[in-house]
């Protein structure tokens, strides 16, 4: 039987892991009834952590950022029972977003019913228009990856080539400053670049706005979802989230 | 609201709420450490890879489970980080394949080069000047538990020091850093 001295003298090397599994249980086992260890360890814990600072830094190799939020996207769809994978796999669903619109519509027509509300008119005016275009595209989706800048972030564009409205939903968006909004601009083969729309995003990164270009969308060579400040639609400047060459899209 | 503002324990608990953009922040501000230390104890840069692949896996996997009340975000991080390294090397010891046998020796960046620590990072120099104040045969036994992933008793059989030595140098070495890094 270890005193309560033995026990916190090997306390170190339970934190490091190297005691044998005879001794390491018997520190776990005294842990719950014993404040000094337990402050002992997390004491050690932090000693480790130093240790790990003193490692001289290597510059990480440039395409391990992607790789690494890739796994986890793929993880998420394989673990969609566990609550969090479930819900970024609902995230991917991309059938049960246009779901969640429908659900959306239906509330906002009654609210809009019941109280004549010409702002929230509006509002539904567009989430019918998001729905139809949705529709009207036979749930056919183009993908819109991330940026470096925002790996996991996705957007799906529903359009036909020869129509000039088409809706756009996004996930995993990074979260906004108050004053900031994302703006969605289309850009000809020429350079020429037309501002389609501005949307916002929930807390979990999700948004959708109904794009509106002067020309059939075949007409444009790319698109992009830049975070801008104010709401303004600059082409311009910004900090670019999801591009897209609309002439490779699949 | 700028995810570059919160601090390490406010993304966790974005990342348990599911915000995958909360883990790319942390990302970039811890996986150069986990690759570095991954790659100083492994010794292999795919291997490193991996290890950085995996950590952040369980970062994702484990966010509910961290607890601010009990240990700062980067101390629970570095710990998953070493347990994967020193797992990878425990499999490695493991395979039946005749491997060049590791030395139980203190690693270059211990000691010594001091031109190389005055370019680092304060912490870094902090930490070194720690380690530097310990007895060598107490840094050795740490340095073989922590970055070669020895237990005790493997630190025992291969040096031919008594168990009971290594225990002690063990203890002596980590409350002295204890003392030195924590007691600031």
């Amino acid at each position: 039987m270890l005193t309560d001295h033995e026990i916190l003298e090997l306390i170190p090397a339970y934190a490091l892991d190297a005691l044998d599994e005879r001794e390491a249980a018997r520190v776990r086992a005294h842990l719950p009834t014993c404040a000094r260890c337990r402050h002992a360890l997390e004491d050690y814990r932090r000693v480790n952590e130093d240790l790990a600072q003193a490692v001289p830094q290597v510059p990480l190799p440039p395409a391990l950022k992607a790789r690494t939020l890739g796994r986890l996207e793929g993880r998420a769809a394989l673990h969609a029972p566990e609550p969090k994978a479930a819900i970024l796999s609902q995230r991917r669903n991309w059938s049960m977003v246009a779901a969640g619109l429908a659900a959306a519509l239906a509330l906002v027509a009654l609210v809009v019913t019941l109280l004549l509300n010409n702002q929230l008119a509006r509002e539904f005016a567009v989430q019918r228009d998001l729905t139809v275009v949705m529709a009207y595209a036979d749930g056919a989706a183009r993908t819109i990856h991330g940026t470096t800048v925002a790996p996991l972030a996705v957007g799906k564009l529903y359009a036909d080539a020869d129509s000039n409205v088409a809706a756009l939903i996004t996930v995993n968006m990074p979260p906004l400053e108050a004053n900031e909004t994302y703006a969605v601009t289309l850009v000809q083969s020429g350079g020429q670049k037309t501002s389609a729309g501005n949307f916002g995003i929930d807390a979990q990164g999700t948004g959708w706005v109904l794009l509106r270009a002067p020309r059939p969308l075949a007409d444009y060579q790319s698109v992009t979802v830049t975070r801008m400040p104010g709401g303004g639609p600059a082409p311009d400047g910004g900090q670019i989230i999801l591009e897209a060459n609309l002439e490779t899209l699949p | 609201m700028n995810q570059q503002s919160l601090t390490d324990e406010e993304l966790i608990g974005f990342v348990a709420q599911n915000a995958s953009w909360a883990v790319a922040e942390l990302y970039d501000r811890y996986a150069r450490l986990v690759y570095s230390l991954a790659l100083r104890t492994l010794n292999d840069a795919a291997s490193a890879e991996e290890v950085v692949q995996e950590v952040f896996a369980k970062v994702w996997r484990h966010a509910s489970s961290f607890d601010p009340e009990r240990s700062k975000f980067s101390t629970w991080l570095t710990g998953i980080a070493r347990h994967q390294c020193i797992d990878e090397l425990r499999r490695r010891r493991a395979r039946p394949v005749t491997e060049p046998a590791d030395e139980v020796a203190a690693p270059d960046w211990l000691g010594g080069d001091t031109e190389q620590a005055a370019a680092a990072s304060l912490e870094r120099e902090r930490v070194q000047k720690a380690l530097e104040q310990i007895p060598p045969e107490q840094r050795q036994v740490i340095y073989a538990a922590y970055f070669q992933g020895y237990s005790l008793p493997e630190i025992a059989k291969r040096t031919g020091v008594p168990l009971g030595t290594v225990k002690t140098r063990l203890y002596l070495g980590m409350e002295k850093l204890r003392g030195l890094l924590l007691e600031d």
